[in-house]
């Protein structure tokens, strides 16, 4: 299963080395607004001293780190972001006759090389605020240590809430224009600590969007936010329940997957 | 082989409203239109079988086809292929299938020929000197060899229908569905694919069942024929059975220079007037066609003369018994619609 996922990996890198204008100019352009998203971040961090008790490297650290989850789901599944085209075209019937789970075949379709440049921004301002966090005097080996469990947490977040984008693709036909009140605003505000929201949009982001377990709890106990060694513990446990749910929910989806007239 | 016993498959499409800010409405209604693809179907294809499985565009052709491989689950019904349950044991059976869809294409769109041919060995996992046999074979009988190299997407309709081909059959599957496998390609590709068919099929023992439009697909591959419409079975039997009830229409327009005046025909040809344009039905196998050419000719100077070989649609209305003449049929088109 690894061996042939890694192999469609390797096939679809070289089939996106295809296009090599389209990547380079568009691994310039996701440059540029790399450059520009983090020019506006900065200038807003930076007129604030802290916001509810957190100051502008822990956010930025936050941020970071939620960003760099988005990006590698985001550069290793990107077929799913537009998964819609699969339902409406068909295409996804291929991918049902296949021995391996489609899934595999969907996310190894096609690896987005672009993406390469948020990942690359996001770690950037990872070292960054880590760094001047050190020179506050806080000790961030446990940062550190914790820094791969966080990201990995925030990755199945991620892509569990993009599974249940493509599965309503699956049940209604249509699920792109979803995407932006279930994925990219969520996570937008996950990049920021939860505390700062109303109480309803934190019980959402605790429960039906849970991107509260990206990075928010964690570094709340880390942090000494405020947040509780079991609401620390409980982390992978809602993360991987959530994982489990959305896969359950993509299988449903399949067996109600409708196919075109073709 | 496969058994089919009363499968069915119906959609639930929101019905939409006419008149004023109908879209909208049909948003909102509950009202739910049930179109039903596939009705109680059934049939048994056994080992070594070529079957041809037609019917007009919407009949649920494809719909049945799905459901074997397993891409769709039937409303009701038990379907079982190689002895599997397509749906619980679709992996299991992906291995003993092969499956080609006419529309689009299964090999990696950007990759080379070859580079998906190796993935397909991979995920089948076939052992290296079977598939190199396989693949001297392949070339052998398709003639992969001078565009193997070349990215799918720069490849030509024949040469694309050629490598699916080949990938179906690189595991070396029992059973073979091909969806439409000669469409849009022309004769000199067509006759290719259809020897290959044929080959795999009297050489190979492989079961094949195909839909097509084209009734020289059924005549040199298929030795029984499914036909179907509105999904339902109408009719199951050999191409000789089927030919023998209700013939294999072809059809001859002649224009002629001034009205025609008609004369008696042999029997079982149907005719129609319409003003100078004259439309014959007739059978190749009872009448030729000079001599059918050779009696219009004492009907008055002929203009122009067009011939079209017997397609689906035509078998179905005769079939059906209905006058046997190009009529739109506004009915299929619009289930064709709704199906898409």
């Amino acid at each position: 299963m690894i061996s042939m996922y890694g192999r469609l990996i390797r096939a679809s890198l070289k089939a996106s080395m295809q296009y090599k204008w389209n990547f380079l100019i568009s691994s310039t352009m996701m440059g540029l607004l790399m450059i520009i998203d983090f020019i506006v971040i900065a200038v807003l961090l930076w007129r604030f001293d802290n916001i509810r008790g957190w100051n502008l490297y822990e956010i930025g650290l936050l941020y970071g780190t939620v960003s760099l989850s988005d990006a590698l789901v985001r550069f290793i599944a990107s077929e799913m972001q537009d998964f819609d085209k699969y339902i409406i075209q068909g295409e996804f019937d291929s991918l049902l006759v296949k021995p391996v789970s489609p899934l595999i075949l969907l996310i190894t379709r096609k690896i987005d090389i672009s993406r390469l440049g948020p990942v690359f921004q996001a770690s950037l301002i990872i070292c960054f605020c880590l760094y001047f966090l050190s020179q506050q005097g806080q000790s961030i080996g446990p940062l550190l240590l914790f820094l791969p469990f966080v990201i990995l947490c925030g990755m199945l977040v991620c892509f569990s809430l993009l599974l249940i984008m493509c599965t309503i693709s699956f049940l209604i036909g249509k699920g792109s224009e979803l995407m932006v009140f279930f994925y990219y605003a969520p996570l937008n505000a996950a990049k920021y600590p939860i505390s700062l929201y109303s109480n309803w949009l934190k019980a959402l982001f605790f429960s039906l969007i849970p991107v509260g377990y990206m990075g928010y709890l964690t570094f709340s106990y880390l942090l000494e936010k405020g947040g509780s060694m079991w609401q620390f513990l409980f982390v992978p446990v809602a993360v991987i329940a959530f994982f489990g749910l959305s896969i359950s929910f993509w299988n449903y989806g399949i067996r109600h997957y409708h196919s075109t007239g073709q | 082989m496969i058994h089919a016993k009363q499968v069915q498959k119906s959609f639930m499409l929101a019905k939409q409203k006419s008149g004023p800010f109908g879209t909208l409405r049909g948003l909102f209604s509950r009202e739910k239109l049930r179109i039903d693809a596939v009705r109680e179907i059934s049939f048994a294809i056994e080992e070594g079988e070529a079957v041809g499985y037609i019917g007009p565009n919407g009949a649920g052709k494809s719909t049945t086809i799905k459901m074997l491989c397993g891409i769709l689950h039937p409303s009701a019904g038990e379907i079982a292929v190689c002895g599997l349950h397509p749906q619980r044991q679709r992996k299991l059976l992906a291995h003993k299938i092969g499956v080609v869809f006419g529309q689009r294409t299964q090999l990696w769109w950007d990759l080379p020929v070859l580079d998906s041919f190796e993935l397909l060995k991979e995920m089948y996992k076939v052992e290296d000197y079977e598939y190199r046999k396989r693949l001297l074979r392949y070339d052998d009988l398709l003639d992969l060899q001078s565009f193997i190299h070349t990215p799918v997407r720069k490849l030509s309709l024949g040469q694309r229908m050629r490598a699916d081909l080949a990938a179906a059959l690189l595991h070396n599957p029992d059973v073979l569905f091909l969806d439409e496998p000669t469409i849009g390609l022309d004769v000199v590709a067509k006759t290719n694919i259809r020897s290959f068919l044929q080959e795999l099929n009297h050489q190979e023992k492989k079961t094949i069942l195909l839909t097509t439009h084209d009734m020289d697909d059924i005549e040199q591959i298929c030795s029984r024929v499914i036909v179907i419409n509105h999904g339902t079975i109408i009719s199951d039997g050999s191409l000789q059975e089927l030919r023998a009830t209700i013939g294999l229409p072809s059809q001859l327009q002649v224009q002629f220079m001034e009205l025609p005046k008609p004369h008696a025909l042999p029997e079982g040809i149907a005719c129609e007037i319409k003003g100078k344009q004259v439309t014959l039905l007739y059978d190749k196998k009872q009448v030729g066609t000079m001599e059918l050419l050779t009696l219009l000719r004492q009907w008055g100077e002929v203009e122009d003369i067009s011939m079209q070989e017997a397609n689906v649609e035509e078998l179905i209305r005769k079939v059906y018994e209905v006058p046997a003449l190009p009529s739109p049929k506004i009915e299929e088109e619009e289930r064709e619609l709704i199906s898409n």
